[in-house]
């Protein structure tokens, strides 16, 4: 039993988990609305674009990469997806959905394309990928915004499940938003618990040389990966036309960071082969509730985004001090016992 | 009883060649089921590449012959190895440290029956099958990160079975091991062994070999030496089939040694060396040899700063010192040329003349600003000094021979004017013609006042320039010699046997 609480508690969810436990209870003294079921739907709602996303960069953190094509992904969707259905009246959710996930996935294609048959290092492949996407929507968009899409799509980002309407007149229920987000999480989730290619990504992270021994096709592995990721943004980008109404192709400038901070927060090893669902969601909440916090305490956003900066600094440092700490203590040479060498 | 039986696997005139090297040169060895066969060399000796072979992984050079239950095998590819029951137990074990151990165990099983999902009922069975066919018992849940590594190496002896292995390669299986660890290993070898598998058990300690084989066979230099049987053979017989015959070399004495100049009492450092001390005097060539793994570069490193004890005193001219960086110990005066000069002791991509005034860069600066006409001078001075050909400061270093690339690392260390030059494993990979020039050399700084100790595999090397002669064994040093008189088998007896062992 004591052994199960120590493990549980060595685990990196479980400190996680201690944190964000600090975090929601520093910002209810700052402000008891924190807690409020109308306040944690709105944080959740607004958040389950980065949760989606970061299911994606989850998959290409294990694999030991990472992606900075994030924010071209989400605007070349949203972009071509809203345009089409500003100028034809294309208003079909599922089939949106459907476009916006093959976009993304193409996108992914290529940055995995480009990582495991180039082997070109995967910040550089995505930074390159990333810049040649935003240079075509500048050139597209002129900058912007697509503005008057259908009803259609701005109903189905107000649509909320077990709907009622309180006294005061507001709308209460499930965002439709976070069923879809708890969807992903559950695919993304079976993928890696229960499917050979799951677990063989996992194993491919941990020790690449051992993969390839067992016979594991890791250059296809590691395009999944970063394919997955990309359908994941689609799928995302989408969900954020429903909630916005409208296509700012700028939106998602910087947006790569808050994705691998959620992911990071949630305890994934940037070396590749750690982390877990449940991790990055508690990192996504993580991330999302001391934004939330800070700005209902009335912080400013630049210090909001100064503590995130920290905090992520101070998650990685805490890993990689482990990780030295564990290399000095490593036995290098197999000492004899005083006995033998005295007999 | 497994004496009569055929071989499960034969080899005959195996070679490999790489360019420019005889890695293996006609080895002829067989390994039967139930027996659990001795490969035993020095460093470089050819045991890996015998291996690799075995493995699939090399193919040897045409004329071989592979024969696996009787039957010959043309073209022995990893897959084809394996498929055949030939499974490599490598030294890191291949596993996967973020999986748990029932996966690590049942993985492949579950890659080859091509599931798309995984079944973990069957990877459980097959993973506690597999331990409990090995006598033990490990949390199959259990990340194996958290096992240590005897337990890590029982799951990747446990994967063995899944795949039906026949014969089973343990490379160097106790090197990682305590004592009991190894007392448990060898219960498990031996069960497997009394099931009909055969194994082969490479390994530097010839005390473990006596204890746990039926048969060895030496490997010198690429070359098949002989095969033994264990309880009819003596480790002075092994000894000796390890060392060959003694080619005397020139021994290169010192000829003006001085007063002690750097002084080791005692030092030690968890996991790294234990209790070690010595000293060096001026005009002095200390040698210290050993195997891999024994604990030499570890000490050493430590008087640089690299690698600093727990506890234990070191004495530079009767001087407390403890230099916890290579800055610290630069600036008392002691230098180090690590082994892997291309990537610790040079910038490749630089002329010779910024390598070779690179440690001592801060004398030519003056305003902020390097003066590189003085720079130029003293790189030529040294370019001279140590005769390096060709005598070009402007070539990019790693255009210079492996021979000159090394004496431009030891003329950036001289440039800084040290008491105390420790060189580690200085002629590994360097012919023969500009290994001498080396030995010279070095000869020649310590006849100018210098301390200088020589950290080297190489038994004719250490006899060669050597004064005196530490041999160190599991981090400790086993042996003490004057070099005069001193022979190979002498050396090979100190680093393989624990003092007073011989009787085995």
């Amino acid at each position: 039993m004591k052994e199960k609480l120590t493990r549980a508690l060595r685990n990196k969810e479980a400190s996680v988990l201690i944190i964000l436990i600090a975090v929601m209870i520093i910002a209810t003294i700052f402000n008891p609305k924190f807690l409020s079921f109308v306040n944690m739907m709105d944080v959740l709602k607004s958040n389950s674009v980065l949760g989606i996303c970061a299911l994606g960069m989850l998959l290409i953190i294990l694999t030991g990469g990472i992606d900075a094509s994030v924010c071209g992904c989400l605007a070349l969707v949203t972009v071509l997806t809203g345009q089409l259905a500003k100028t034809t009246g294309f208003d079909n959710i599922p089939l949106l959905y459907v476009m916006g996930v093959a976009i993304g996935g193409v996108v992914g294609m290529a940055n995995g394309l480009l990582v495991s048959y180039l082997e070109l290092p995967p910040i550089i492949a995505t930074l390159g990928v990333n810049s040649v996407i935003m240079g075509f929507i500048k050139y597209y968009t002129n900058g912007t915004w697509i503005n008057n899409l259908p009803a259609k799509i701005g109903n189905f980002g107000l649509y909320k499940f077990f709907a009622y309407t309180d006294a005061a007149g507001s709308v209460i229920g499930l965002p439709v938003q976070l069923a879809l987000y708890a969807l992903m999480c559950l695919l993304t989730w079976f993928l890696l618990k229960r499917t050979m290619l799951g677990r063989s990504i996992m194993a491919m992270g941990g020790n690449p040389v051992s993969a390839a021994r067992i016979g594991l096709k890791t250059k296809r592995l590691t395009t999944f990966a970063y394919a997955f990721a990309g359908m994941m943004y689609g799928f995302a980008g989408i969900t954020y036309t429903g909630i916005m109404k409208c296509v700012d192709p700028n939106a998602f400038l910087g947006f790569e960071m808050d994705v691998i901070g959620a992911v990071v927060l949630g305890g994934a090893l940037m070396t590749g082969g750690q982390g877990s669902v449940l991790g990055t969601f508690l990192g996504m909440l993580l991330f999302a509730f001391i934004s939330n916090g800070l700005t209902l305490a009335r912080i400013s956003t630049y210090w909001q985004s100064i503590i995130v900066g920290v905090i992520i600094l101070l998650a990685v440092s805490f890993d990689m001090f482990k990780l030295h700490r564990e290399e000095r203590l490593q036995t290098k040479v197999d000492i004899e016992a005083k006995e033998a060498a005295a007999e | 009883m497994s004496r009569q039986q055929a071989p499960f696997l034969r080899l005959t005139n195996v070679s490999k060649t790489f360019p420019g090297v005889n890695a293996l040169t006609n080895i002829n060895f067989d390994v039967r089921p139930g027996e659990v066969h001795g490969l035993i060399g020095e460093n470089g000796a050819g045991k890996s590449t015998l291996i690799k072979v075995l493995a699939g992984v090399y193919q040897p050079d045409p004329g071989a012959e592979i024969e696996i239950e009787g039957e010959k095998v043309t073209a022995l590819t990893p897959t084809e190895s394996m498929r055949r029951g030939v499974m490599v137990i490598y030294q890191d074990f291949s596993l996967f440290p973020t999986l748990s151990v029932k996966e690590n165990i049942a993985f492949s099983q579950q890659i080859e029956k091509r599931r798309r999902l995984i079944d973990w009922k069957a990877m459980e069975e097959t993973s506690r099958r597999a331990l409990s066919t090995l006598g033990v018992e490990i949390d199959l849940n259990a990340r194996l990160s958290s096992l240590s590594t005897a337990r890590q190496q029982l799951v990747a002896i446990a994967r063995a079975l899944v795949y039906d292995a026949k014969l089973l390669v343990m490379d160097e299986p106790t090197s990682a091991l305590s004592s009991g660890e190894v007392e448990h290993l060898f219960r498990v070898v031996n069960e497997l062994k009394a099931r009909g598998m055969a194994i082969i058990f490479i390994s530097h300690k010839l005390d473990e070999l006596f204890k746990i084989t039926d048969r060895m066979t030496v490997l010198r230099d690429g070359h098949y030496i002989g095969t033994r049987i264990s309880s009819e053979t003596d480790t002075n017989e092994i000894i000796t089939m390890m060392v060959g015959r003694e080619i005397k070399e020139q021994h290169l004495a010192g000829k003006n040694i001085g007063e002690t100049v750097l002084e080791v009492k005692n030092i030690s450092k968890r996991g790294n060396y234990q209790d070690v001390s010595f000293s060096v005097r001026r005009g002095e060539v200390l040698g210290i040899t050993g195997l891999v793994g024994a604990g030499r570069t570890e000490t050493v490193r430590a008087l640089f700063g690299l690698n600093p004890p727990d506890s234990g005193e070191i004495l530079l001219e009767g001087r407390k010192i403890a230099p916890k960086s290579p800055a610290q110990a630069q600036a008392l005066g002691i230098a180090y040329v690590p082994e892997s000069r291309q990537t610790e002791g040079l910038v490749l991509q630089q002329d010779s003349e910024s390598n070779l005034t690179l440690s001592i860069l801060r004398r030519f600066v003056r305003n902020g600003l390097i003066r590189f006409g003085e720079r130029r001078k003293k790189a030529v001075e040294l370019i001279e000094q140590l005769n390096v050909k060709p005598a070009y400061p402007h070539m990019q270093v790693d255009k210079f021979s492996g021979g000159n690339q090394q004496k431009i690392v030891v003329a950036k260390w001289l440039a800084t004017n040290p008491k105390v030059l420790i060189v580690d494993e200085p002629t590994n990979g360097i012919d023969v013609g500009a290994k001498t020039e080396i030995h010279h050399l070095l000869r020649e700084l310590a006849d100018e006042g210098m301390a200088v100790i020589m950290v080297s595999s190489e038994l004719p090397e250490i006899l060669s320039i050597s004064d005196r002669v530490l041999v160190m064994r599991r981090g400790r040093i086993n042996g003490e010699f004057n070099a005069d008189g001193l022979s190979q088998e002498q050396i090979m007896e100190k680093a393989v046997l624990a003092s007073g062992e011989k009787e085995a």
